[in-house]
């Protein structure tokens, strides 16, 4: 297994109560698994984002990835790990807009000094840009982007170190139905390709282009592979009602 | 792509924000250097002055006591002349150790003069004020017929310059005073006596035989005379011949006060300039790194860890901190270095610039607390990015 999430807990003071964000989760990944979250705005998915990217410590449970275990780590650790094994796409705007779309996808590349000598990164990122169909774009700055081209560029800047895992947060939301139709089939793709993939999306549509899907509410999480109707796309009653 | 590198693509893609924060460091400099290169003129120029002026009194007729200053240390112009038998008497009055006499002449604005300046003769075999330094530069000092000229003064060795309708040779140029002396024109007694010839023949009206005419006499005090007591004495027995005496002591005593108080208020003033600087750097690197915590949440998220984000940001303060300082240095010595004679007269005071290797001490200092500013005021907001959690600052969008 990639990834091995047991028991992960997050819990917050509110209100002079204890309200948990995550709640008992448990997800194994294995490396070729292109697996989606759904479920309602508060619901934890993207505080679970969070701890598996190392981002936000969890307040129990454990987080094994490549065979580490993310709980013992400290904060210079897990930006390594972050850097070199993970690939993270933030919810949201998350393209830097003092930059290209070329220096934005190398950035990770430099961010640590742990890197062999040979390797180019700008003859890699060209080729994620093309292959995200946005070379041309590459001198460009993000306030001149639309919408779908600065998440390729997100998603070409998350491939730059050759992640083990892909973590997006709502990569498609406020994109229209073609725009999230080709960023999903970019991930299809990138899963295919070896890297696994947590996807996190609003969109029922957008949540089925996985191979394994995960609905999660109130903090819980769980694998609702066989309820969603294939001719309609959305889910059964029981899991729709979120 | 280093921590820098990111810095300056940062800064490049704010222009206005960038310019306005280095036009803000640039102003820093300017001021700090500025007012250290003034304050330490001034220092310089008073120490200069009480060098060159080593004598304890000055005796000069009666009413011109300012207007002796003012030859001094501003090199206005001036003349004016005791009887001649009575400077013999002065030299020799109660309480004098030694004496000195000096004779002033003022030069005409036109054909027969080169320029209008103040000669001033000194008598080599008796003077203890101006021969000293002035040999030390042109030993010797300057023979009949020849001058020695200020550090102001458009002439160089070996040239010749006229007053009066005569030529005389130039022996040499002395260093930079910050006083009157740099426009003078300095002549041995002899020679300043054959020039008041002449100038007596142009000038006209009532002046003193040439052989006799003296303007003052520099005086050292005997030890164990007070010098308010000394002054008294002299201006008593001299009651009818309107002699009065400038102690140098006192002279300088009021200039330090005036000059003290003048480096004092600079001084307050750069600091309190330097606090503010401070202040408003650091309010607006708080302001400026607020409305960015997304772009420090999304490299924290690309895995930059603490570290990195303080690297960043200081790199960003200290990037605009060097422009800004070497622009104000740079705008400094635009500005001021052309106009340092006119910022002289203006002050009306002794004003020095030093030697290059301390200007340039002085230059490198302002330079450096410049640019120590911007990082010291970005240390806080650095911290606060830094210990910032990333996963809230997404939430936020």
């Amino acid at each position: 297994m990639l990834l091995e999430v047991r028991n992960l807990k997050k819990e917050y003071s509110r209100g002079g109560g204890v309200f948990p964000a995550v709640d008992d989760v448990c997800l194994s990944i294995g490396t070729e698994d292109f697996v989606c979250i759904t479920g309602p705005s508060g619901s934890g998915k993207s505080t679970l984002l969070s701890m598996i990217a190392g981002l936000l410590a969890p307040s129990s449970g454990s987080i094994v990835f490549d065979k580490l275990e993310l709980v013992n780590m400290d904060d210079d650790e897990l930006s390594l790990l972050r850097n070199t094994k993970i690939g993270y796409i933030p919810q949201g705007a998350s393209v830097l807009s003092n930059l290209s779309v070329l220096d934005n996808v190398i950035l990770p590349f430099y961010l640590h000094k742990k890197r062999v000598k040979d390797d180019d990164p700008i003859e890699r990122a060209n080729g994620l840009l093309a292959r995200m169909g946005i070379l041309k774009l590459a001198e460009t700055f993000p306030p001149q982007l639309s919408g779908g081209e600065l998440r390729r560029t997100a998603i070409a800047r998350s491939l730059i170190n050759s992640p083990l895992l892909l973590i997006a947060d709502e990569p498609t939301v406020d994109l229209d139905p073609k725009n999230s139709s080709e960023v999903m089939s970019i991930f299809r793709d990138i899963s295919k390709d070896g890297t696994a993939v947590i996807l996190v999306s609003h969109d029922i549509g957008t949540a089925r282009g996985g191979n394994r899907f995960f609905f999660m509410e109130s903090g819980r999480l769980e694998e609702k592979t066989s309820e969603v109707r294939p001719e309609t796309g959305f889910l059964s009653p029981a899991l729709a009602r979120g | 792509m280093t921590s820098f590198g990111i810095a300056v693509l940062n800064l490049r893609r704010k222009p206005l924000r960038t310019f306005c924060l280095v036009a803000f460091v640039a102003l820093l400099s300017f001021v700090l250097s500025g007012g250290s290169l003034l304050a330490y003129s001034l220092h310089n120029g008073a120490r200069s002055m009480s060098e060159r002026l080593g004598a304890d009194a000055l005796f000069v007729p009666v009413g011109y006591e300012g207007r002796a200053a003012g030859a001094l240390l501003r090199g206005e112009p001036s003349a004016f002349y005791f009887d001649g038998d009575l400077s013999e008497r002065l030299m020799h009055a109660e309480g004098v150790l030694r004496a000195s006499p000096q004779l002033f002449i003022a030069t005409f604005d036109s054909s027969h003069c080169a320029f209008p300046t103040q000669i001033i003769g000194y008598d080599p075999k008796t003077d203890f004020t101006i021969g000293p330094w002035l040999t030390r530069k042109i030993p010797g000092g300057p023979g009949i017929g020849e001058v020695v000229v200020g550090s102001g003064v458009n002439r160089k060795s070996g040239d010749e310059i006229q007053f009066f309708g005569r030529l005389y040779r130039v022996a040499g140029k002395l260093d930079k005073t910050g006083m009157g002396f740099d426009t003078s024109i300095f002549m041995n007694m002899e020679t300043s006596r054959a020039a008041f010839k002449d100038y007596a023949y142009y000038a006209g009206g009532k002046l003193p035989d040439a052989d006799n005419a003296i303007s003052s006499i520099t005086v050292d005090i005997k030890s164990g005379y007070d010098p308010s007591k000394f002054a008294r004495g002299v201006r008593e027995t001299f009651r009818n011949e309107l002699v009065s005496v400038v102690l140098m002591q006192a002279m300088f005593e009021d200039i330090s006060k005036e000059l003290g108080l003048s480096i004092a208020i600079i001084t307050a003033l750069m600091a309190v300039f330097w606090l503010l600087a401070v202040g408003v750097l650091a309010i607006l690197f708080t302001v400026t790194l607020n409305e960015r915590r997304r772009e420090f949440g999304i490299y924290r998220a690309l895995g930059a860890t603490r570290r990195k984000l303080y690297e960043i940001v200081l790199s960003e303060s200290c990037a605009v901190s060097l422009f800004g300082a070497v622009s104000g240095v740079l705008l400094l010595c635009f500005f001021v270095f052309p106009f340092a004679p006119l910022i002289s007269r203006s002050i009306e005071s002794a004003y020095l610039q030093p030697s290059f290797k301390v200007l340039s001490m002085i230059l490198c200092g302002g330079l450096l607390v410049s640019f120590l500013t911007g990082p010291i005021a970005s240390l806080g907001s650095a911290a606060v990015i830094g210990r910032m959690s990333a996963s809230a600052v997404m939430k936020e969008g």
